[in-house]
């Protein structure tokens, strides 16, 4: 019986979340693909001006590294691959914003050893159909995991990054 | 009549873990004491200059630089930490291959990530998704373009935006080339690369603690001086005390026989 036991126990660790919670979900690229049904256009950049840059460190609550950002864009979707810190290492996200709103995000590529829920759907869809209010935030609540904090504290950033961002790449374009 | 048993010899092993122990003790008092007077002795104000201490927490870069310029800037990697000039820039383990200046940015080649900085060494793009092309062996210029070559000889040029690239033959290509640090180069780098150096109170602390020997099992070491410690107290008063009870019997002995 105490065999049975340790040998349950055992399976269980192995095949606990945490040891499979880093890795890479899916390849930017192969995300691109997806969400362009394989025709993913050229990518654009977007110079990050002092303002811009101000707001986006405002967001991040630390200073930025970079001054230009790639993006792809077709008719009035735009898609950003972004990176922000949960704990220790950085969380690739896609993320896709339609005419203003969040269309789609999903985790790409999680290397932290902790939080790794965020890449679940169940939680990334509570992002869908979000939008910026005036202030720079999100115009809906999302509802945090317990232990998982840091993560969807930089999974908010970045969609609130993308939203941003987004906004400043459609003014350009209508301006 | 059988005879009695030879008591345990508890002297014996007072010794043993006196003598076992010794160092450790010694290490883990004078330590102790050391940490208690920190301000006084200046650790935290000692910078330990020894080479040997240095490796061994890792704070000296191993092996050779291996720089390039590009333009009136020099681009290095050591012990996988690249440096722009005399400034960390960041930690990669991929290899430099190169670095030269286009318009008005520095474009430093790893295997399979490009970066982007401008004249003062400030981050503008990291390009870790190169499409298409990986394993870089070499960055150069042809024709005001940027260019690399990979590992399986192929060339793939960038457009004026290094967005997109595309297959090239190889003609009139000014290639990046390393070249090698002067002394006094070398040496502005390593001490970037110490940071702020090892202060005398590191040492300390993990000479008591016992993580110098290993950061994974060298405070076990130190257990087990703390461990015979508390082994010597108590051998310690076990002597002591059957000593006691022996001379107290002898006294008894004589105070009742030598009359």
């Amino acid at each position: 019986m105490s065999f049975i036991k340790l040998l349950f126990l055992l399976t269980l660790v192995s095949g606990s979340p945490a040891a499979h919670a880093r890795g890479i979900y899916q390849e930017p690229v192969d995300f691109l693909s997806d969400v362009f049904q394989g025709d993913t256009p050229k990518p654009n950049l977007l110079w990050l001006k002092e303002d811009l840059k101000e707001h986006v460190e405002e967001i991040l609550s630390h200073r930025y590294k970079g001054r230009r950002i790639r993006y792809w864009q077709k008719e009035n979707r735009v898609v950003w691959i972004l990176e922000e810190v949960g704990k220790k290492k950085p969380i690739t996200t896609g993320i896709v914003i339609n005419s203003g709103r969040l269309e789609k995000m999903k985790v790409l590529i999680f290397r932290e050893s902790r939080g790794w829920e965020v890449r679940y759907p169940f939680f990334t869809k509570q992002y869908i159909n979000s939008g910026l209010k005036a202030d720079n935030k999100l115009d809906k609540t999302i509802d945090g995991i317990s232990g998982a904090t840091l993560s969807v504290r930089a999974l908010t950033k970045l969609a609130r990054i993308a939203l941003l961002l987004s906004k400043k790449v459609t003014q350009n374009v209508t301006k | 009549m059988s005879r009695s048993k030879k008591p345990f010899p508890f002297f014996l092993w007072h010794r043993r873990f006196g003598l076992v122990g010794l160092l450790l003790i010694v290490i883990l008092s004078v330590t102790g004491i050391m940490l208690n007077h920190t301000e006084q002795f200046g650790l935290d104000e000692s910078i330990v200059e020894s080479d040997f201490l240095l490796d061994w927490y890792g704070l000296n870069p191993k092996g050779k630089p291996v720089s390039y310029a590009a333009g009136s800037n020099t681009v290095t990697q050591w012990s996988g930490q690249l440096f722009f000039n005399n400034g960390a820039l960041l930690t990669s383990k991929e290899k430099l291959r190169g670095a030269i200046v286009f318009q008005d940015m520095i474009v430093i080649a790893l295997n399979n990530m490009l970066i982007l900085v401008d004249s003062a060494g400030e981050l503008i793009e990291k390009l870790s998704d190169i499409s298409g092309v990986k394993d870089i062996r070499r960055i150069g210029l042809k024709n005001n373009s940027v260019i690399v070559e990979t590992a399986s000889g192929k060339m793939f040029v960038a457009d004026e935006q290094i967005i997109s690239w595309t297959a090239d033959s190889q003609k009139n290509i000014s290639w990046s080339a390393a070249i090698e640090l002067n002394s006094d180069q070398a040496e502005k780098i390593k001490q970037v690369y110490r940071g702020k150096g090892l202060a005398l109170e590191r040492i300390v602390l993990d000479l008591h603690s016992g993580r110098i020997f290993s950061a994974s099992w060298g405070a076990y070491i130190m257990d087990l001086a703390a461990i015979i410690m508390i082994l010597l107290g108590i051998s310690g008063a076990w002597v002591w005390w059957t000593r006691f009870q022996k001379m107290k019997s002898k006294r008894h002995y004589q105070k009742h026989h030598n009359r």
